[in-house]
């Protein structure tokens, strides 16, 4: 299989290009274009009651599209809604979390549940479940913005809407920016503390920010 | 137990591609080791291990060494308890350490887990309460012409109760108590069109619909010892009317969903409904909240009216000494409530407080229509 992440960072898709018998699968909805040897099934998100949970809880959708080639090299573009940046991530058997919406497709070895969130991420805004990935193989992520890699060595606080994805060794904790005042007036708001050790993804934009932006201009 | 003993973990370390990868963890002697798929391995001495709870689950157990960047981690049961078991007195401190943070993290879990639980059990109890007093507060906000209506739907189930009494001795006597008690009313009340229907009828019940219809059965005319006790039913059925506990009764019991269409202000769809469910059984069947309401109003209203207050009580006392086939299923308004003692306990206790009016003088005799109905 041969993935290929295009037109990087701003509105970048996926290119992957599978011989008979490789598989991709996909987010729903994330296909763009196909060749005519392209074949698309839709699969539960990691099984029933995961995918009712996860489409429930964590808004994510009900099903992921399994595609394979029926004859020959079969061609597959895939996108994601928001314009930003789409990184590959290899899993070493480890364990990575992912924030609802930031799922875009991974390899057939990457095992996919749902994890509760914890009050941390309630608090921040960040949803009762989310994605846990797990396994051995590619998983392609897609954020905001560009996509930043962190690895932790000390604590990092991170503005929520940020998160898109971390490693399960990294713990998380909500708080606010700095005393109450000084959270409200430097409208930081609710922020997360993030230890680790473990890596984490942050985009460069958030939504939250896009549609204050634009409410200005509505309202 | 013993050397076989393995535990699903990880491992940071920078000679592996990526830094981290998944590892099968064993505790040896002396040191612990970390197993990658490649088949690669790696220790770390127990020496100067450092042991650190932390992770998203904050149950994550890392172990370090003394000086290197590499990080050997797992979540799995047991782990902890094997590490202290092998390590021996080495690890004794760092394990003690970090069990006592684990329980404190788990009390303060617990902590969390229970103000959630008081939060949620909160809102259950105060959603249902915010929904009843929006409900009663939109149904307040409804022209009085809605009552009209509703008990103009039910109407009919009055002359289902039994035959009218023609009778002017009977018919004219009940109207002038009504008229009476309604005069005593505070004005934007006297705008319902009360008018009573005698009904021959065995049982000792009286009722009013919404808008003001009412209907007096023969059987508690026969019952009453006098106009004063007529006035104390009729005036409890008045304050149902003036309070509009039929239209709050039908707004309650369309549900929630009703209710909040209630509150949003659509009410063509929950007039349909109300049409649909408008059946005397329905409407009459008060909650107890609405009868203890209805008691104390009527209580006021029969004394401003110059009857005598103490009528009521004393007529409800009389009930209770009543065979229980006189007093029927479902159109009874005392019969149906079990706290009788209660609600005489109640009436008695605002005696004192029910300012009367000028005596009530009627032109019409209580005997006379007593005498006017059939039956024993």
């Amino acid at each position: 299989m041969e993935v290929e992440v295009c037109n990087r960072p701003s509105f970048a898709h996926i290119l992957a290009k599978l011989a008979p018998g490789e598989v991709i699968i996909a987010e729903s909805g994330s296909m763009a274009s196909m060749t005519s040897n392209t074949n698309l099934r839709a699969t539960w998100n990691g099984g029933f009651f995961t995918a009712i949970i996860r489409k429930f809880f964590g808004g994510e959708s009900l099903f992921v599209n399994e595609v394979s080639s029926t004859s020959g090299t079969a061609e597959v573009m895939l996108t994601q809604a928001t314009p930003g940046d789409m990184i590959a991530i290899k899993l070493n058997g480890t364990e990575m979390f992912l924030e609802s919406g930031s799922f875009v497709a991974c390899t057939p070895g990457v095992t996919m549940g749902v994890g509760f969130a914890g009050f941390a991420s309630i608090f921040g805004g960040e949803g009762f479940f989310r994605l846990k990935v797990g396994g051995n193989g590619t998983v392609w992520i897609g954020g905001y913005g560009s996509i930043v890699e962190r690895e932790l060595t000390s604590e990092l606080t991170i503005d929520s809407g940020h998160l898109i994805a971390y490693e399960t060794t990294v713990s998380l904790a909500s708080g606010l920016a700095g005393g109450i005042v000084s959270s409200v007036l430097s409208k930081e708001g609710i922020v997360m503390r993030a230890r680790g050790p473990g890596r984490i993804y942050l985009q460069t934009r958030s939504l939250d920010g896009l549609a204050s932006w634009t409410n200005r201009f509505l309202f | 137990m013993g050397e076989a003993e393995q535990f699903d973990g990880g491992i940071f370390e920078a000679s592996l591609e990526g830094g981290r990868a998944a590892a099968t963890i064993r505790f040896r002697t002396g040191c612990v080791e970390a197993r990658v798929a490649s088949g690669a391995s790696f220790e770390l001495p127990y020496a100067g291990l450092r042991i650190e709870l932390g992770g998203n689950s904050g149950r994550v157990v890392f172990l370090r060494g003394a000086s290197e960047g590499r990080v050997i981690f797992s979540e799995a049961k047991g782990f902890l308890e094997e590490l202290r078991e092998r390590g021996g007195t080495t690890v004794e401190a760092a394990h003690d350490a970090v069990l006592s943070g684990l329980d404190r993290d788990r009390r303060r879990g617990r902590g969390l887990w229970l103000v959630g639980a008081v939060v949620l059990a909160g809102l259950a109890w105060l959603i249902p309460l915010g929904l009843r007093a929006g409900v009663d507060s939109v149904v307040a906000s409804l022209p009085k012409s809605v009552d009209t209506q509703l008990g103009d739907l039910a109407a009919m189930e009055i002359s289902r109760t039994g035959p009218t009494v023609d009778d002017p001795r009977a018919a004219a006597f009940a109207q002038e108590v009504v008229d009476k008690l309604v005069a005593a009313l505070p004005p934007e009340d006297r705008e319902y069109a009360f008018k009573i229907t005698v009904v021959e009828n065995p049982q000792v019940n009286a009722f009013a619909l919404p808008g003001g219809r009412m209907a007096l059965l023969t059987g508690l005319l026969k019952r009453a010892d006098n106009a004063d006790m007529v006035a104390a039913v009729l005036a409890h059925e008045i304050s149902h009317v003036t309070k509009r506990h039929g239209l709050r009764h039908m707004a309650r019991s369309l549900g929630i969903v009703a209710g909040l269409q209630l509150l949003l202000g659509d009410v063509s769809g929950v007039a349909a409904v109300l049409a649909q469910g408008a059946t005397l059984a329905v409407i009459t069947n008060y909650s107890r909240e609405h009868e203890l309401e209805a008691d104390a109003e009527g209580l006021k209203l029969l004394a401003k009216a110059g009857f005598d207050p103490a009528a009521m009580p004393a007529f409800f006392e009389k009930l209770k000494s009543l065979d229980a086939s006189e007093i029927p299923k479902g159109l009874e308004w005392i019969s149906t409530h079990p706290d009788h003692d209660s609600r005489i306990a109640a009436l008695r206790a605002l005696l004192p407080s029910a300012e009367r009016g000028k005596a009530a003088v009627l032109k019409h005799s209580f005997a006379e229509a007593k005498a006017a109905v059939k039956g024993d």
